[in-house]
C-alpha cells in the first residue's frame, strides 16, 4: 500500500520528468535512427530512471543530467538489438555522440530557447506546413496530394524552412528555456 | 546528408561515407546534435506534445493505435474478402484476345496528345477523360489516343468517333491518321457510314465527310477497303495504288495529298502557342525558337551583340538567333558561330547544333537583374570532354552578379557566381543529364530575404545556393556553349543541340518550372519517326503531380 512518503516521491519524480523531458528526447534523438526508436528508448529511460530514482541526490539540472546518461545506456542497449542492420551508426560513434552531448547538456536547453523564439519568426503559412508535415502519421506524398502540389517540391521547401530554422538558430541569442 | 539522416532517407550507399564524416569532424557532430534538436522538436509541435511531459500511466502503457489500426484492418480486410463480386464472371466475354486483356477499370485508348481539344459533355481538361467505350463529340481541336500500346489514333474534328472496341472505332466525320504500332494492332478498323478499312500494317490517312463520302492515303503498308453498301467490293490498297482495280466503290477517293495531323504535330501547335505567349510576357526579355530570321538584316544588326559588332560586315542572315519578343530590347539578337539549325524537339521547331569545338551562342543583356530565370532545352550529342565544360557563362569573369552554369563530365550541372569563394551549393540527388532532351532552368532572386541561386534540371531542383554577396546578375555579354580564355579564345568541351532558349527578367517558381519542363517534353523521336518513350513518361509524370 502506497505511503504518503510514496505519493510525494511519485509526484517530485513526475515533476522532475517534465522539467528534464524535452531536453532529453532532443539529446537522446541523435543517438536514434528515428522517431520510433526515439519513443521506444525513452520509455525505457522512464522506466529505468523510476526504478532507480531511489539512487538519485542533486538539484533538478543533476536530474537531467542523471537522467541523460541513463537515456544514453539505453539507446546503446536498444542499438545492439538492432545491429544486424549495418545503416544504423557503430557504437563508437553512437558513444562519442553521446559523450559529447552529455557534456554539454546546457547547450541542449539554449538551442531549444533560440528554436522557439526562430519559430515564431517563421511565416504562418511555413508554420502550417512544418505543423502537417511532422504531424504522425502524415506523408509528403500525401500531403502534396491534399494540396495539389509536386512532392519533390515539398520536400525541398521543407528542406529550406529546416535550413532556415538552423541559420537562425545559429544568430539569434536567447535567454534559454 | 544530416539532414537526409533526419528524414529517414539517407540512401544506403551513402552510410559509410556519412559515418566516417560524423566521426571525423566535432563540428559536424555538434552539427548533428542541433539538427536532432530541431527534428525532434518539430515533431513535437506538430503532436501538440505540452511541456511538462506525459502522465505516468499514460506513459508506461502500450499505446493503444496501433492495436485499434490492426483490429480495423482486419475487419475491413474480411468484409472485402466475402463482398467483392466475381469480376471475372460479370465480364463480357468477346472471344477477343484483346478485349480479355483490359481490366474493368481500365480505358481502352490511352491519351498522347491534343491541341485545342474540345470534347462535347466531357471534362474540359482532355486529361480527365476516361477513353473507353462509347461516343465523343469532337466540337474543336485534336486528339490523339493509343489503344493498347498497339495502335495510334488521331483525330481532328469538328466530328465525332465511337470506340466500339479496342480494334474498332466508327466515324461519323472528322480526319484521321492511324498508326499500327505492332502486329498486335493488324486489322485495327475505321467505320464510316459507308465503308470499312482494316489496316494490315503502318499507317493511312483518312477524312470522313458525311456528304461527299471518304477521302483516303496511304502512307506504308496496306488498308483493306470493304463497302458497307456492295456486299461484293473489298479491295487492299497500298502507298502505290493509284485507284481501285475492280468497279470500285463509289463512296470513297484516293487522295494522294492527304496529310493530317502526325504524331508531335499537336505538340508542335502547342509549342508555337507557348511561344507566343512567352513573346508577349512582359517579364519575358529574350526568346528564341531558332528559325530563320523573317525580319530584315539591318534590324538584326542594330542589336547585335558586343562582341560581334567588330565584325558586322561578316555578319549574314542565317547568322542570327532572332530575339522573338515582341517588345523587350532587353536582349539582343543572338550570333552563334562554330553551329548550324537543325531539328528541335517538334516537328517544326528548328534548333542550335553546336558541333565545333569553339562553338557557341552570344548574347548582350542590357542590365544587372535582382530577379532572373533562364531555361533552355538541351540534347547532348557527343562526349563531354573536360571536367568542367561550360554552358552558360559571361565573355570576362570579372564581377559580382558573373555566372557560370557547367556540366561535369559525368553529366552533372552547377554553378559559380564570381567573388563566391566560399559559395556553399546544396545538391539534391543524382540528377545527371539524361539521353534525349534536358530542361535546364536557372533561377536567382530573393526568397523570403535570402538571396537563391537554383538550377533545376528536367523540372526537379539539383542544386542551389545562397550567395553572401551577389545582389543581381550581370551578364552583359553572355555566351553559351563555350568560354574564352585570356587569349581570345573559345574554347568548350560540350556538343550539343540547344533548343528553346528563354530569359526572364523574374525568378521563376518551382511550379511553373515544372509546369514548362511537363509542357514541353516532345512526344515523338523525329530522328527515328516513332512516338517518344517520354510520351508515357509524361503522362505518368501528369498523374503523379
Amino acid at each position: 500500500m502506497a505511503t504518503e512518503s510514496d505519493h510525494n516521491q511519485n509526484e517530485t519524480f513526475l515533476k522532475l520528468l517534465a522539467q528534464s523531458e524535452v531536453v532529453l528526447r532532443a539529446y537522446l534523438r541523435s543517438l536514434v535512427n528515428d522517431q520510433n526508436h526515439l519513443s521506444e528508448v525513452l520509455q525505457n529511460t522512464f522506466i529505468v530512471g523510476w526504478k532507480k530514482y531511489d539512487q538519485f541526490s542533486g538539484s533538478r539540472n543533476d536530474f537531467t543530467k542523471w537522467l541523460c546518461i541513463i537515456g544514453k545506456y539505453e539507446a546503446l542497449k536498444y542499438r545492439q538489438s538492432l545491429a544486424r542492420d549495418r545503416h544504423i551508426l557503430s557504437e563508437e560513434l553512437v558513444q562519442q555522440i553521446a559523450n559529447e552531448g552529455e557534456s554539454d547538456i546546457s547547450s541542449y536547453s539554449l538551442w531549444i530557447g533560440k528554436l522557439e523564439e526562430c519559430l515564431k519568426k517563421l511565416s504562418p503559412p511555413n508554420r502550417e506546413l512544418i505543423k502537417q508535415a511532422y504531424s504522425p502519421n502524415s506523408s509528403i506524398k500525401d500531403l502534396a496530394l491534399k494540396e495539389n502540389k509536386n512532392a519533390n517540391a515539398l520536400y525541398q521547401k521543407l528542406s529550406r524552412i529546416r535550413n532556415q530554422l538552423a541559420t537562425c538558430m545559429d544568430k539569434t541569442p536567447v535567454a534559454p528555456v | 546528408m544530416i539532414d537526409q539522416f533526419f528524414e529517414g532517407n539517407l540512401p544506403r550507399e551513402q552510410w559509410k561515407e556519412f559515418s566516417t564524416h560524423l566521426s571525423q569532424s566535432f563540428e559536424l557532430r555538434k552539427e548533428f546534435r542541433k539538427r536532432a534538436v530541431l527534428d525532434d522538436h518539430l515533431h513535437s509541435i506538430a503532436s501538440n506534445v505540452d511541456y511538462p511531459a506525459l502522465a505516468p500511466e499514460k506513459k508506461f502503457k502500450i499505446s493503444p493505435i496501433p492495436l485499434v489500426l490492426a483490429a480495423a484492418c482486419l475487419v475491413i480486410g474480411l468484409m472485402i474478402i466475402t463482398t467483392t463480386p466475381n469480376t471475372e464472371s460479370n465480364r463480357e466475354v468477346m472471344g477477343d484476345k484483346i478485349n480479355s486483356e483490359i481490366q474493368e477499370a481500365d480505358s481502352i485508348a490511352q491519351l498522347i496528345d491534343h491541341y485545342d481539344t474540345r470534347i462535347l459533355n466531357q471534362p474540359t481538361d482532355p486529361h480527365e477523360i476516361k477513353f473507353n467505350r462509347g461516343h465523343y463529340e469532337v466540337a474543336r481541336g485534336s486528339i490523339h489516343l493509343r489503344f493498347l500500346d498497339c495502335v495510334d489514333f488521331l483525330f481532328s474534328g469538328p466530328g465525332s468517333f465511337e470506340i466500339i472496341n479496342p480494334k474498332l472505332v466508327k466515324v461519323t466525320e472528322g480526319k484521321i491518321r492511324v498508326i499500327v504500332l505492332n502486329k498486335k494492332g493488324h486489322e485495327f478498323t475505321i467505320q464510316t457510314p459507308t465503308n470499312q478499312f482494316i489496316d494490315w500494317g503502318t499507317e493511312f490517312c483518312l477524312n470522313v465527310q458525311q456528304t461527299e463520302g471518304d477521302l483516303i492515303n496511304i502512307h506504308e503498308g496496306e488498308v483493306e477497303v470493304i463497302s458497307l453498301q456492295d456486299n461484293n467490293f473489298s479491295e487492299r490498297l497500298n502507298r502505290h495504288s493509284q485507284g481501285f482495280q475492280n468497279t470500285g466503290d463509289k463512296t470513297v477517293k484516293i487522295n494522294k495529298r492527304l496529310n493530317n495531323s502526325t504524331p508531335g504535330g499537336m505538340g508542335d501547335l502547342r509549342n508555337q502557342q507557348i511561344i507566343k505567349t512567352l513573346s508577349e510576357d512582359k517579364n519575358v526579355i529574350g526568346v528564341y525558337d531558332f528559325k530563320q530570321s523573317q525580319s530584315n538584316l539591318d534590324l538584326l544588326k542594330k542589336r547585335t551583340p558586343l562582341y560581334w559588332t567588330a565584325h558586322l560586315d561578316r555578319l549574314v542572315l542565317p547568322r542570327y538567333v532572332e530575339n522573338s519578343h515582341k517588345t523587350s530590347e532587353e536582349c539582343s539578337h543572338g550570333v552563334f558561330h562554330g553551329a548550324n539549325r537543325t531539328n528541335g524537339r517538334w516537328e517544326k521547331s528548328r534548333a542550335l547544333n553546336l558541333f565545333l569545338k569553339h562553338a557557341h551562342l552570344s548574347l548582350d543583356l542590357k542590365n544587372d537583374y535582382k530577379n532572373f530565370s533562364l531555361a533552355i532545352w538541351f540534347m547532348q550529342t557527343g562526349k563531354l570532354k573536360k571536367p568542367l565544360n561550360n554552358l552558360v557563362s559571361p565573355y570576362k569573369w570579372e564581377k559580382f552578379g558573373n555566372l557560370s552554369i557547367d556540366i561535369s563530365r559525368s553529366g552533372k550541372i552547377s554553378q559559380h557566381l564570381w567573388g563566391e569563394t566560399d559559395l556553399s551549393v546544396k545538391t539534391y540527388g543524382e540528377s545527371k543529364i539524361e539521353e534525349g532532351w534536358n530542361h535546364i532552368v536557372y533561377t536567382f532572386g530573393k526568397e523570403e530575404k535570402e538571396v537563391q541561386s537554383k538550377v533545376f534540371l528536367n523540372g526537379k531542383l539539383v542544386n542551389e545556393a545562397m550567395p553572401q554577396w551577389t545582389q543581381h546578375i550581370s551578364l552583359k555579354q553572355m555566351l553559351i556553349g563555350a568560354s574564352k580564355n585570356m587569349q581570345g579564345q573559345f574554347y568548350n568541351g560540350l556538343r550539343f543541340v540547344l533548343d528553346e532558349l528563354t530569359i526572364w527578367k523574374k525568378t521563376l517558381t518551382e511550379q511553373e518550372i515544372w509546369n514548362q519542363y511537363l509542357d514541353g517534353l516532345p512526344i515523338y523521336d523525329l530522328a527515328n519517326k516513332n512516338i517518344h518513350a517520354l510520351s508515357k513518361k509524361r503522362n505518368e509524370l501528369r498523374t503523379i503531380h
